[in-house]
């Protein structure tokens, strides 16, 4: 299969399948993916992010934007949410550290992947002054199943949604375009569908 | 090892302090000059009589020639610092330890920041360049801090809507007394209905929640303490200095609640300890602390001992912080009405204590505390936010030995 992508320059792909792709199948179906959205997207947001309605912009300070080298150097994370657990003690690192926020060992951490955790919301704000394309920004402190904590965008979900003890599970988004990169994070969402949870 | 103060080694001998606000017709070095002539002439030491400068601005200029330039210095020591929402205390907190130490006679602490250039709401700090992956940036500080508020009220069983009467009669008080004060950025009072329904900026904080963005800058000029009386009859002794940074761990591990500042607590116990006092709340005759947005005066009270832990939201209601209250809080109307001109701030606290502990604060916000005998005062300066941060707190007296 030949793939073209024409958007932010040109990529083609040639893809070519293996008797391995029935044992890989995305375990979450197009149809459940879709289930847990919200289709609750206003038509003039639409429009701002596609580019055709120009939004006033808060008066701060335009977004930085993203650098490659840290980001390569943080891939795991930043890509894949991989955070860090202490092998001495098992505490979380988010975003990954070298020493043990516990017990301060150093050089002591095995890769933690968390993009597939749920979590729960810790404490939340609405942020109605900072800069993003989805204002305003909700804020959500969250405690991962399992122990860590990361503070993040909550997505798809409307201010009057947002609650102490809310569940939620983490999504790949765009935070932010700056000066032509567009910035992707983790973002958090409602779970809507149970998943088997 | 262990941290053991500078109890009564070092004196404050002059003081100066412009007016914060908005300056369209006056640039850094033009406040740097105002602060800088007014301490040198409220001490009687000569600008070029002083040994040492310690300089603090978060982000309205680099290195040590940012002072030495607009005055003219001659080849003196200058030191630029910065340490977020606290940098002015950090310098003179520097400016002490190095007359302390005897490397110097006299020093300067100075603070400067220029805001209001830039058009920005809020604050805009600059960051390295990053992986856009931790956050920083993200959000702002009104939503930092705005997370102290459900926190605290579902900790202790308040309710959202006495809460918000809370956070405005902190607003309220702040602002009354800035209206007292010739120097502060707001000079109104407000009434608690306008604070209450103020345009919203995150969370349960509207405008009125939320410190002033402001220019301005303040200056200390700091000797030996045997040398004080050479230069005033009223030197202010420094009793106590204590800076700490977190761990940073809050935002990192499930066990903060957002409804306390860790950083504070440890800073407060420390200076207490160097400063011997053991009941901030009867023992001081004033505090000035770090009232960046309503929340964190609330907590503050708690963090510093001013409170029970959970009570203090009634002592704010029953104004036990106001100027005619138990232990006045923000005399001089706090970062919320005097303004916020960073890298000046925590010495711009300081000028308060200078003021009421040596009864010169203007005859309508003068202090009964300090009339009926108390020769205490502590600031509390804090830079970051819930989870993370850097925090300092000080106390000075009028008495050597008190």
């Amino acid at each position: 299969m030949l793939l073209v992508v024409l958007a932010d320059g040109v990529t083609a792909l040639v893809l070519r399948t293996t008797a391995a792709l029935a044992t890989r199948r995305q375990p979450r179906p197009v149809a459940a993916q879709i289930a847990s959205g919200s289709t609750a997207l206003a038509y003039a947001s639409f429009l701002s992010w596609r580019g055709f309605l120009d939004r006033e912009p808060p008066r701060r300070p335009d977004p930085d934007p993203v650098a490659a080298p840290p980001a390569q150097r943080r891939a795991g994370w930043k890509f894949g949410l991989v955070a860090a657990a202490c092998t001495r003690c098992g505490t979380r690192s988010l975003p990954p550290e070298r020493v043990c926020l516990e017990c301060h060992a150093v050089d002591e951490m095995a890769p933690e992947p968390l993009a597939d955790s749920k979590a729960t919301v810790t404490t939340y704000t609405v942020d109605r002054l900072a800069y993003t394309p989805s204002p305003p920004v909700l804020m959500v402190v969250l405690d991962f199943d399992g122990g860590g904590r990361l503070r993040c965008q909550l997505t798809d979900a409307a201010e009057d949604e947002v609650r102490i003890g809310l569940r939620v599970e983490m999504t790949f988004r765009r935070l932010v375009t700056a000066a032509g990169v567009h910035n992707y994070f983790w973002k958090a969402r409602p779970v809507r569908v149970a998943d088997g949870e | 090892m262990g941290s053991h103060g500078i109890k009564d080694r070092v004196a404050i001998v002059g003081m100066g302090c412009t007016t914060f606000g908005e300056h369209w017709g006056k640039s850094a070095d033009d406040l740097l000059v105002e602060a800088a002539r007014a301490a040198s002439a409220s001490s009687g030491v000569g600008l070029g009589d002083i040994d040492a400068f310690w300089l603090g601005t978060m982000g309205s200029g680099v290195s040590g020639l940012m002072l030495s330039r607009p005055l003219r210095l001659p080849y003196k020591p200058v030191t630029r610092l910065e340490n977020m929402c606290a940098t002015g205390s950090e310098s003179l907190r520097n400016a002490c330890y190095a007359v302390a130490s005897g490397a110097y006679d006299s020093a300067m602490a100075i603070g400067v920041e220029k805001l209001k250039d830039s058009g920005f709401s809020g604050l805009a700090g600059s960051q390295p360049p990053g992986a856009g992956d931790d956050g920083r940036g993200e959000t702002t500080a009104p939503a930092n801090f705005s997370l102290l508020a459900p926190a605290y009220a579902e900790k202790y069983g308040v309710d959202l809507g006495e809460m918000k009467d809370v956070l405005t009669r902190i607003a309220w008080k702040n602002h009354q007394n800035g209206a007292k004060n010739p120097r502060a950025q707001f000079r109104k009072q407000v009434p608690r209905e306008a604070i209450r329904k103020s345009p919203q900026v995150a969370g349960m904080l509207g405008i009125f929640d939320c410190s002033g963005v402001s220019d301005g800058s303040a200056a200390a000029v700091v000797v030996r303490a045997e040398d004080a009386h050479r230069y005033t009859d009223k030197p202010l002794y420094v009793k106590a200095l204590s800076l700490v940074a977190g761990p940073a761990t809050g935002l990192a591990e499930p066990g903060y609640d957002f409804t306390t500042f860790p950083e504070v607590v440890a800073s407060a116990s420390d200076a207490y300890q160097q400063a011997g006092i053991t009941d901030p709340r009867s023992e001081l005759a004033l505090a000035e602390v770090h009232d960046c947005f309503t929340p964190t005066e609330l907590v503050l009270m708690e963090d510093l001992g001013f409170a029970q832990r959970g009570q203090g939201w009634k002592d704010v209601l029953s104004g036990n912080f106001d100027l005619n209250g138990d232990l006045p809080v923000n005399p001089d109307g706090g970062l919320k009405a005097f303004g916020h001109p960073i890298g000046a701030s925590g010495l711009r606290m300081m000028f308060e204590a200078w003021l009421q502990l040596r009864g010169e604060a203007p005859e309508e916000r003068r202090l009964r505390t300090v009339t009926e005998g108390r020769t205490l005062g502590l600031t509390h300066n804090l830079g970051g936010g819930p989870g993370e941060c850097v925090s300092f707190v000080s106390v000075v007296g009028s008495e050597p030995g008190a």
